[in-house]
């Protein structure tokens, strides 16, 4: 058997329920060491391993939800997630980002439509931690653009930087979860919940952001240029004030590089 | 909106945040440093001190002197073992 074969194989059986093990794992009796400990005993071992560390993985990334549904449960999820949706890369720090869309979709998370958007907030959460160093532009590279070609400039957000927006109360739920207040929030209003997660340094934020703000900033993500976004967010939001966004936003160093499109 | 009064608007705005920015720039240049040695396992900044992992939440041991967290300044020498450069073995005395 080819070693490519035997791999694809191999994962075959790492990636199903553990009932369906010892079916496959005859399909491997020449190319296992079958003596007293017999061969399916011996996948199951890998078996148990492989779904046991990547599941692990995902609930260390996600430990808002662990705490919001119980250890067992959210490792039942991600066994099914792992069995699902196997890493496509060897750095496990990028493994997980579809958690959110996995229980957006799965049945048994349907009485607790927030738990997606949770996810979605930690994996911001997560990303923000590892992502590269990038240096945040200063009020001087703003000043250092051509006038002429400001409407043309096209901004890069930082790295870290994730925006999201939920109808939950996604900071409240965060903070009932790290034991800051006893107090549940309130599920079944729309909160409009606009924020933006990133790093300062070491430190990863999280502000919440008005309507118009998010707008721009999200115009911006899309590689708008700057007079489109401009012009966009005051379609849609006549009081948008650009002067007191970007003072904001070189305070909260949200950019990372201007690129003139002349 | 036509172009001219749209770019008046951006370099209006560049102008306005140029004038403010020394005030906003001048708070504490830096807030936090790494504080080595109090760091719960799993918790640990990216990179052991001495190299045997190079990312985060990869520390397996508690309080390991070569494995930091970010925290504000002056926080770390009020911890127990904490300290602002990386504790070997040997600089411990005593088995944990």
């Amino acid at each position: 058997m080819p070693l490519n074969e035997f791999q694809k194989d191999f994962k075959g059986i790492m990636l199903r329920p553990l009932s369906q093990v010892d079916e496959a794992a005859s399909q491997f009796k020449d190319n296992f060491v079958n003596d007293h400990i017999p061969v399916n005993e011996r996948l199951k071992i890998y078996h148990n391993n492989v779904l046991g560390s990547l599941s692990k993985n995902i609930l260390t990334t996600y430990p808002l939800l662990e705490a919001l549904v119980g250890e067992n449960f959210l490792k039942t999820l991600a066994r099914e997630f792992v069995m699902e949706n196997p890493p496509q890369s060897a750095c496990l720090h990028y493994y997980g980002e579809e958690f959110d869309i996995f229980l957006k979709k799965h049945a048994s998370t349907q009485s607790m439509p927030y738990l997606s958007d949770v996810a979605t907030l930690e994996w911001a959460l997560h990303k923000a931690y590892h992502a590269a160093d990038d240096s945040p532009m200063s009020t001087d590279d703003f000043s250092a653009i051509e006038p002429d070609s400001l409407a043309d400039t096209t901004l890069t957000l930082r790295g870290s930087l994730s925006l999201i927006a939920s109808p939950y109360p996604l900071q409240a739920i965060r903070d009932m979860c790290l034991k800051k207040t006893e107090d549940a929030p309130d599920m079944t209003i729309d909160h409009n919940t606009r924020i933006m997660v990133w790093r300062q340094k070491l430190e990863v934020n999280i502000l919440p952001l008005e309507d118009d703000e998010f707008m721009m900033l999200s115009e911006i993500k899309k590689d708008k240029s700057l007079g489109e976004a401009v012009e966009n967010t005051l379609n849609a939001y006549p009081d948008f004030d650009f002067a007191a966004f970007l003072k904001k936003n070189i305070i909260f160093e949200t950019f990372s590089k201007a690129h003139s499109n002349n | 909106m036509n172009k001219k009064t749209l770019n008046t608007l951006l370099v209006g705005a560049v102008a306005a945040t140029a004038l403010g920015a020394s005030a906003a720039q001048a708070g504490p240049a830096e807030g936090n440093e790494k504080c080595y040695g109090v760091v719960k396992a799993g918790m640990n900044g990216c990179g052991a001190a001495d190299g045997s992992h190079g990312c985060a939440g990869m520390a397996t041991e508690d309080a390991s002197g070569v494995e930091w967290v970010s925290v504000p300044k002056g926080l770390c020498e009020k911890l127990a073992h904490g300290s602002t450069t990386p504790v070997t073995a040997e600089d411990h005395g005593e088995e944990h």
